[in-house]
């Protein structure tokens, strides 16, 4: 494709600081991806950690604070959309904007400086009629015969009021970009549970409980991998696989992946091999079995 | 998902006897089942307020007990004594001891706020979870529990730094509830990292380790943040009667 600089749609992009961490492959792919489509995607600048779960459970205020200051640096920026591929930092950003445009506002020491870009989970913009249009486009390789199930988990949707997703109990955007992709998605019930986020360090057996039920379904409902869009489900689903399987005293074998990961495999961008090494389960295996992976 | 509470009659209040006789009565076996009775010994007029003065637990007066909450909460599903609807009540009415009897369980809140959303009055249970969690650590009837360890080194390093390096929080983590570092899940990711990565990264992952991650001109954010989280730290201790507990405490020692 020609790379005309007028070609590339400019928009923001808050990373998070687990993108740069354990998301990293999220990241990296995400940018690819992108940079393929004639996506600019222009970092905030000097941005800072959103507050996550830990920030609202210690102070509340200095939570929306702290996801305030991050949007008061996103208006600065020209761009009518703000790219958010972390769900928690999705939806402290979303809090936040909630919240300092309530008359409540003059609670806080922030104020937002300008109008606002709009908000976007990731897969929620992937799943535009628009972008499904583009990545269709630019397809090279269909993911034909891959069996999945899309997991959003609770952050990109929950509570409904602030996140404004149109489908919160049953969303569809992972789906649809699935679908586009040429994999089939599985519809099936557990795409909001919980995957027990943070707790995987203080109380393990929960997130053992909560995940097993999540393998135990996708299995079931003849899933062979699960997609998602949150590094923090990613994690936990895919670090523990063996040792779960043990509680659960079954064999699972799901390999995660990012959204973005898939989509990049479709269009055969090049550095997809170095975003799925990461990964702790195999994600190899399967598509090797699937043809869908040629080099060794 | 339940849609049955347990029953509130505990299973050690239910006595019965294979032989007892009284007043010349013989009220031994199943059909004589005794009920112990409920004894509230320590009533906390002041429950609900404190609760409410702590971040989370603002909304908990809007209850009116319909069990949303409960019915939707995701760790309720794998352990039925978790019950926030009952947690509630129990605030709201002041009944302390009750509520002790479940404070080792109640920071095991998972945050996934399906509890938020199902509620019909914005009571945000989420949060009231969160803020009981609390009062159970400041009034000294828990130790500090691991999640909340977690939230602290978490919060501690964005007020720091502004950003987070998440091997760093993990690091300080397992040393603050004193455990080894060496988990065997994190043995095995760092074994398979190792196998699959190219030099280079490997070397700026041991740099940023080292060097953390920061945003620029974070020190007057830092600084007027730490300010505030030890202000409100302040104003929830006073709303907690917290120095009185203290002296109280001091003077029971002296006597």
């Amino acid at each position: 494709m020609s790379t005309t600089k007028e070609k590339y749609k400019k928009v923001a992009y808050y990373p998070g600081c687990a993108l740069e961490g354990t998301g990293h492959s999220y990241n990296r792919s995400t940018k690819a991806v992108g940079k393929a489509l004639g996506l600019d995607l222009v970092e905030v600048k000097n941005w800072n950690c959103c507050g996550a779960t830990a920030a609202h459970s210690i102070d509340q205020r200095a939570s929306i604070e702290l996801a305030g200051r991050t949007l008061n640096l996103a208006t600065r920026l020209p761009h009518s959309d703000l790219l958010v591929p972390c769900p928690m930092c999705f939806n402290r950003l979303k809090t936040a904007a909630w919240t300092l445009n309530q008359d409540m506002a003059d609670r806080y020491a922030i104020h937002l400086k300008g109008a606002l870009p709009k908000i976007w989970d990731l897969a929620n913009f992937f799943a535009t009629d628009e972008m499904l249009q583009c990545v269709a486009k630019h397809i090279k390789k269909p993911l034909e015969g891959l069996k999945v199930v899309c997991y959003y988990g609770c952050m990109a949707n929950r509570p409904p009021e602030i996140t404004e997703a149109a489908d919160h109990e049953n969303p569809q955007s992972l789906d649809r970009i699935m679908q586009n992709l040429g994999a089939t998605a599985i519809p099936w019930p557990y795409k909001t549970d919980c995957c027990g986020a943070s707790q995987v360090l203080s109380r393990p057996d929960i997130v053992s409980q909560l995940v097993g039920k999540l393998y135990d379904m996708a299995q079931r409902v003849g899933a062979q991998a699960i997609v998602v869009s949150c590094q923090m489900c990613q994690a936990n689903l895919d670090m523990h696989q063996e040792k779960i399987g043990a509680d659960w005293g079954k064999s699972f074998s799901l390999p995660v992946y990012y959204f973005s990961e898939l989509i990049g495999l479709a269009q055969n961008v090049s550095g997809v091999k170095h975003w799925l090494r990461r990964h702790i389960t195999d994600p190899f295996a399967l598509l090797r079995h699937l043809n869908l992976w040629n080099s060794s | 998902m339940p849609i049955h509470e347990k029953s509130l009659i505990r299973p050690e209040d239910i006595k019965t006897h294979d032989e007892l006789v009284l007043d010349g009565v013989d009220v031994s076996g199943h059909w004589s089942t005794f009920i112990e009775s409920r004894v509230v010994d320590d009533y906390n007029e002041n429950l609900q307020d404190e609760i409410a003065a702590l971040p989370g637990g603002e909304n908990i007066h809007r209850c009116w007990q319909c069990g949303s909450c409960t019915n939707a909460c995701t760790v309720n599903a794998i352990n039925e004594d978790f019950n926030p609807r009952y947690w509630i009540y129990l605030i709201r009415m002041g009944y302390q001891s009750e509520l002790l009897r479940d404070k080792d369980i109640i920071w095991q809140c998972v945050s996934c706020n399906k509890c938020t959303y199902a509620c019909p009055r914005d009571v945000f249970p989420e949060g009231v979870m969160k803020a009981t969690s609390h009062w159970l650590e400041k009034k000294g009837h828990t130790p500090k529990s691991p999640s909340m360890h977690f939230d602290e080194v978490f919060t501690e390093q964005i007020v720091k730094t502004g950003k987070i390096e998440e091997s760093r929080t993990i690091r300080r983590f397992f040393a603050r509830t004193g455990q080894g570092l060496m988990q065997p899940w994190m043995v095995e990711m760092v074994k398979r990292m190792l196998k699959g990565l190219p030099v280079g990264l490997l070397t700026r992952m041991g740099l940023a380790t080292l060097i953390a991650p920061k945003t620029n001109d974070w020190s007057k954010a830092s600084a007027a943040i730490q300010e505030y989280i030890d202000e409100q730290n302040e104003k929830h201790d006073k709303a907690l009667s917290l120095a009185e507990l203290v002296e109280t405490a001091k003077q029971d020692v002296a006597a």
